[in-house]
């Protein structure tokens, strides 16, 4: 074919003088070796994003008292969420699984005999298992009655439980929270620590009238935990919820809200946000390199373009047309950057080994860089070659060969 | 078969006008030998890129074949070339980074259907230049005669109707000059259209026939009676420049 005849002319080109076609390919090469770091960094951290998701729930939403943008923790002096709120969350809005209403206060002091601890204590309902689809692993849950008779029972975590009884098992032991004593009738799964270090295993559970009756001594709660049935009416819920609240507490459009609504969406826009800077600065030398890269390319290209005129002036004389000799310069071009686009992939594929091996940036190899980086390298050698391509095509032979 | 038409060629740079040939008709048929000759500066080459169809007449008619080369695109021109026409040039014009079987093997990258046994034809061409064993040299590689005879075997390999050869031995020392001309006789001798532009007379000699053109006109189209060999007056010639 003499496509491939002239491809081939284009190569042996190309390896004829290795120098200069070394240079044509540098900005190529850096290029996609960050663009390869890059992807692998963003990759690494969308799934440190995805992870967090899967922590906060991906089909939860949570209203909490007090107002601002942020995440937890709540401000736990607001006294405007009540039970009557999740009520009417639960009887007014569409497509709730639960809407599980707690009141929490942290640093409690709880003694067993003689040992003795602090934890965070959680007044809850039965549905708090499910909305946090966490339950437990020993014994059991904290039932409705227990709720309706303001039982002094409590289900706890594994690190409170470990603190205060070793490797025993607690269950129908009893421990004192702020000198009330409590039956243990539940042990929870183990669930680990947050991502800003708060250990979820250190807590005690229990029915909701009797820590707020009795315990905290208050009538209004800290949080509803809601989680959707469809994780597609997420968004929908959460503005029904805001609105619904907004109505309940009569708060004017000028003032501001005394609650927070958060999902598992804005969760991830957090921790996105953070590993942002560092890529864009990335994104940003990956972008310059393959323009500069580019640029010299094209340059480049079009000095050799200057010095292999009689070269051109012949082939058009031995029978290269136009387009063959177009063609042929475009091949070169292209050759260029997808070599470089090889190179720099193999280049940034190890730089990202090294990064895996030596730091805690979190970084996922994957075969999405490779196919960007050829749809690049063909955008490059492409946009960079037409311009010398075409400018050796229009020589006249007669004009070079004299 | 080429026969040209009062053929003109004026050149415009700017607002200056040049008129380099101004009104050439002549016929060159199959298998003729023949020499155009002139001082420099005349138009010769000029006239010897339209003959290759690597330009156009301002005015006239070319006929290579019975084809109107004046009715062709460039495409078809470049095709005719490949085709038709092997060019010799004073500077060779040989790629310095390939061997001489690659700068041989050129016009084969630009021919409709590709040959078998292009190693073999890229042999025989430069066997019949004398240069079978060199073909892996480069042409840094090579003296200026035999580089000169890898480009003739360059316009060998397609066997093209026409060699054309513009001042062929001008960048040649005597010795490999003659070596040059030798094989120009042979590839006549073997049926070849060779057109030959020298503004030297003793080259011209070894033509069959001679036409000088002067100040853009041709003023003699003549003949040469051959009762020595040229090759061994070649010397003489240029004693008496
Ligand atoms: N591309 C061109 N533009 C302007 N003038 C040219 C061009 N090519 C040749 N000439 C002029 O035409 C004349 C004939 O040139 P040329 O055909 O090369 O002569 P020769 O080969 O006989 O020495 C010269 O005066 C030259 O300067
Ligand atoms: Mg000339």
């Amino acid at each position: 074919m003499r496509i491939q005849r002239i491809i081939m002319q284009g190569i042996h080109a190309l390896g004829a003088n290795k120098t200069r076609t070394f240079f044509m390919m540098a900005g190529t090469i850096v290029g996609i070796a960050a663009l390869t770091v890059i992807m692998a960094m963003g990759s690494g951290a969308e799934k440190k994003v995805m992870k967090r998701i899967e922590g906060f729930g991906p089909r939860a939403i949570m209203l909490i008292a007090g107002g601002g943008k942020d995440l937890p923790p709540p401000d736990l002096t607001v006294s405007t969420l009540t039970l009557d709120d999740a009520e009417a969350i639960r009887d007014k809005v569409e497509g709730i699984e639960t809407a599980s209403p707690a009141a929490f206060k942290r640093g409690i002091p709880i003694k067993a005999g003689s040992a003795q601890s602090t934890a965070t204590i959680f007044a809850v309902e039965p549905d708090w298992n499910e909305a946090w689809d966490w339950y437990v692993s020993d014994g059991d849950p904290i039932a409705a009655e227990d709720v309706a008779t303001l039982a002094r029972v409590c289900v706890i975590g594994q690190t409170l439980s470990h603190d205060l009884f070793g490797n025993e098992s607690p269950i129908g032991k009893y421990i004192r929270i702020q000198n009330v004593r409590f039956r243990i009738k539940g042990v929870l799964e183990r669930r680990g620590t947050s991502p800003i270090g708060t250990d979820f295993d250190n807590r005690a559970l229990i029915p909701l009238t009797t820590g707020m009756r009795r315990l905290f001594n208050q009538d209004y709660i800290t949080y509803v935990r809601i989680k959707v049935k469809n994780l597609d009416h997420i968004t929908s819920v959460q503005k029904d919820v805001r609105q619904l609240i907004h109505e309940r507490h009569h708060i004017l459009p000028s003032q501001e809200n005394d609650f927070r609504i958060v999902s598992a969406k804005a969760v991830g826009n957090m921790a996105r946000g953070t590993s942002g800077t560092l890529s864009s600065l990335l994104i940003a030398l990956a972008g310059l390199s393959l323009l500069v890269g580019g640029v010299v390319l094209m340059n480049i290209l079009l000095i050799s373009v200057g010095e292999r005129q009689k070269e051109i002036g012949l082939r058009r004389a031995v029978g290269a047309t136009r387009k063959d000799i177009l063609f042929q310069f475009l091949v070169e071009s292209l050759a260029v950057t997808c070599s470089g686009m090889i190179l720099g992939s193999g280049l940034g594929t190890v730089i990202t080994l090294i990064l895996m091996q030596t730091t805690k940036i979190p970084v996922v190899l994957s075969w999405e860089p490779f196919a960007l980086s050829l749809g690049f390298a063909l955008l490059v050698g492409t946009f960079f070659g037409v311009q010398p391509a075409r400018k050796a095509a229009s020589l006249n032979p007669v004009d070079v060969l004299r | 078969m080429i026969e040209v038409e009062q053929l003109e060629k004026t050149y415009s740079t700017g607002r200056m006008a040049t008129p380099v040939l101004k009104g050439i008709s002549f016929r060159i048929n199959e298998g003729e030998y023949v020499a155009i000759m002139g001082t420099s500066g005349t138009g010769k080459s000029t006239l010897m890129n339209i003959l290759g169809c690597l330009d156009k007449p301002t005015t006239g008619r070319y006929l290579l074949d019975d084809t109107d080369v004046g009715s062709l695109d460039d495409d078809a021109l470049s095709h005719l070339r490949n085709k038709k026409i092997g060019f010799v040039f004073q500077q060779f014009h040989l790629l310095e980074r390939s061997t001489a079987m690659r700068n041989v093997t050129l016009p084969l990258i630009y021919v409709d259907e590709y040959p078998e046994d292009v190693e073999k034809m890229a042999e025989k061409a430069l066997a019949a230049v004398g240069l079978t064993d060199r073909r892996q040299y480069r042409p840094n590689e090579l003296s200026g005669g035999q580089q000169q005879r890898v480009a003739i075997a360059r316009a060998l390999i397609t066997d093209p109707e026409i060699i054309l050869a513009d001042e062929p031995t001008g960048a040649l020392d005597r010795k490999s000059g003659l070596e040059v001309m030798s094989i120009f006789k042979k590839l006549h001798q073997q049926g070849h259209t060779i057109i030959l532009v020298t503004h030297d007379q003793a080259v011209a000699e070894h033509a069959q026939r001679i036409i000088v053109l002067k100040d853009g006109q041709i003023t003699e189209d003549r003949l040469i009676k051959k009762q020595r060999d040229p090759d061994l007056e070649l010397g003489n010639g240029e004693e008496k420049r």
